[in-house]
């Protein structure tokens, strides 16, 4: 413990000091999920419309999945530097996965009757998917997308490797100069990152869900 | 100009691909043995984890620890990265190659044991009424009706532990596990890429081969009329 509350590893002026580290793993995570989104959403619509894409892009994306981290890391070192960069292409990779089936699943598991009311209400084909699709589908994207953050926060402590620091870096800093205090710090704040990530996301899920379950059960 | 330097870049990278492979080839770095090392500390965890996990998600799953292990094992497996993990066991088990393996049974064990207890809970009790009703015996209905339901959804777990054994082991090379993982850190400390690269895609064929052999032995476990039963489902839904 005392190293998380040693004020010296708490100021902002020092490159490596804790707060730094936590905007750098904050920042690797956020932009490879926004990336990860990005990409994966048109993809999940397209699949969602013709399905029988859905077997090769899924195979390809749990492919992808599959390479370890540190390997693919490592081996885009010659093309992209020691940068994050380097760091961010494997995470916005290894979210597509998951972030497809969920978009997809989420999307399907709309009842059809539901787009049938949309339709007969006169809405466009836009209006149906803006209006009635995407709320219903939206809580359970989020959940996708909170084992996405959790998973991405975890790869990112592997960043070091490439010297690109992140709250992995006191992890491996405490491994080298076998310094227990500095990979408890390290553990906890990365933990609890997850944690609160993943505490965050299921309040929006659960915000995003509330009017849902009432609609849902006077409908049925 | 854009064919020039196309053309140089391509030069570049058959030149870094040949550096690699020399890597490789040179008795010196004895690659062989590194990457038998890094299959020895896949095997055993992938292993020792199944021979562990399997008994005790059999043990638990009809008790309500069970509810508590699912509801937090997952939860907590996937919070925790596996290089804190891996840091966190060295001041217990200190380094080495055994403690790595034993740290590697340890990432294997959730899944495993996971999806032994879904694939127990989660036996139709219909499906077990019916052959009961057809007249089979306790050992009948264990061995024909129970054991080929659960086996897929235990291979299903036996699979992403593998792949993350496997995915985990350039990390153990921190820990003094050995293996392919000491040219990747190697390559990157001293800047020599072709080392890190030759060590990189040594790691990426394991994993990739583990997968294939865990598809294809979890196709292998599940039964033709479940498999029928999926595809006439998927049709349903198309």
């Amino acid at each position: 413990m005392k190293f998380l509350l040693d004020p010296t590893n708490w100021d902002t002026s020092i490159p490596n000091s804790i707060p730094n580290l936590f905007l750098a793993h904050l920042s690797l995570t956020l932009i490879s999920v926004a990336v990860g989104l990005l990409i994966a959403f048109p993809i999940a619509l397209l699949v969602a419309r013709f399905r029988p894409l859905y077997a090769p892009v899924t195979t390809f994306a749990s492919v992808l999945y599959t390479i370890p981290s540190i390997a693919a890391m490592v081996l885009l070192i010659p093309l992209t530097g020691l940068e994050a960069t380097t760091v961010i292409i494997p995470l916005v990779a290894y979210t597509q996965i998951v972030l497809i089936r969920n978009i997809v699943a989420a999307i399907r598991a709309v009842d059809p009757a539901l787009v049938e009311v949309g339709r007969a209400m006169g809405m466009s084909a836009a209006q149906i998917q803006t209006k009635v699709v995407l709320p219903l589908a939206l809580p359970v994207i989020i959940a996708g997308l909170r084992v996405v953050v959790v998973t991405t926060i975890g790869i990112a402590s592997i960043s070091f490797v490439v010297g690109v620091p992140s709250l992995g870096t006191l992890v491996f800093q405490g491994q080298t100069f076998a310094y227990n205090d500095e990979i408890v710090a390290g553990a906890i704040l990365i933990t609890a990152l997850a944690v609160g990530a993943d505490l965050l996301l299921l309040g929006v899920q659960r915000l995003l869900g509330r009017g849902q379950a009432t609609t849902l059960a006077s409908a049925g | 100009m854009f064919y020039g330097s196309l053309s140089t870049a391509l030069a570049a990278s058959s030149n870094f691909l040949g550096q690699v492979w020399a890597f490789i080839q040179n008795p010196a770095n004895a690659y062989g043995e590194h990457l038998w090392v890094t299959i020895l500390l896949s095997v055993y965890p992938i292993v020792l984890a199944f021979v562990i996990a399997l008994p005790l998600g059999i043990l638990t799953a009809r008790r309500p620890i069970a509810a508590f292990l699912s509801a937090n094992l997952s939860g907590l497996a996937r919070a925790i990265p596996s290089l804190v993990f891996l840091a966190i066991m060295v001041p217990i088990i200190g380094i080495g190659f055994t403690p790595s393996i034993i740290a590697l049974t340890l990432l294997g064990i959730p899944p495993i044991l996971l999806n032994t207890i879904a694939g127990l809970q989660g036996i139709d009790p219909a499906a077990i009424d019916a052959a009961r009703g057809m007249g089979m015996t306790r050992l009948q209905i264990l061995g024909r009706v129970e054991i080929p339901l659960v086996l897929p959804v235990i291979a299903a777990g036996v699979r992403i532990a593998a792949i993350q054994i496997v995915a985990t082991t350039p990390i153990a090379a921190l820990i003094g596990a050995g293996g392919l993982g000491e040219y990747i850190l190697a390559g990157v400390n001293i800047l020599d890429y072709a080392q890190a690269a030759a060590g990189a895609l040594g790691i990426i064929a394991l994993a990739l081969l583990t997968e294939a052999l865990f598809a294809l032995l979890q196709r292998v476990l599940t039964p033709a009329g479940i498999r029928a039963g999926e595809k006439a489902s998927e049709k349903l839904a198309a």
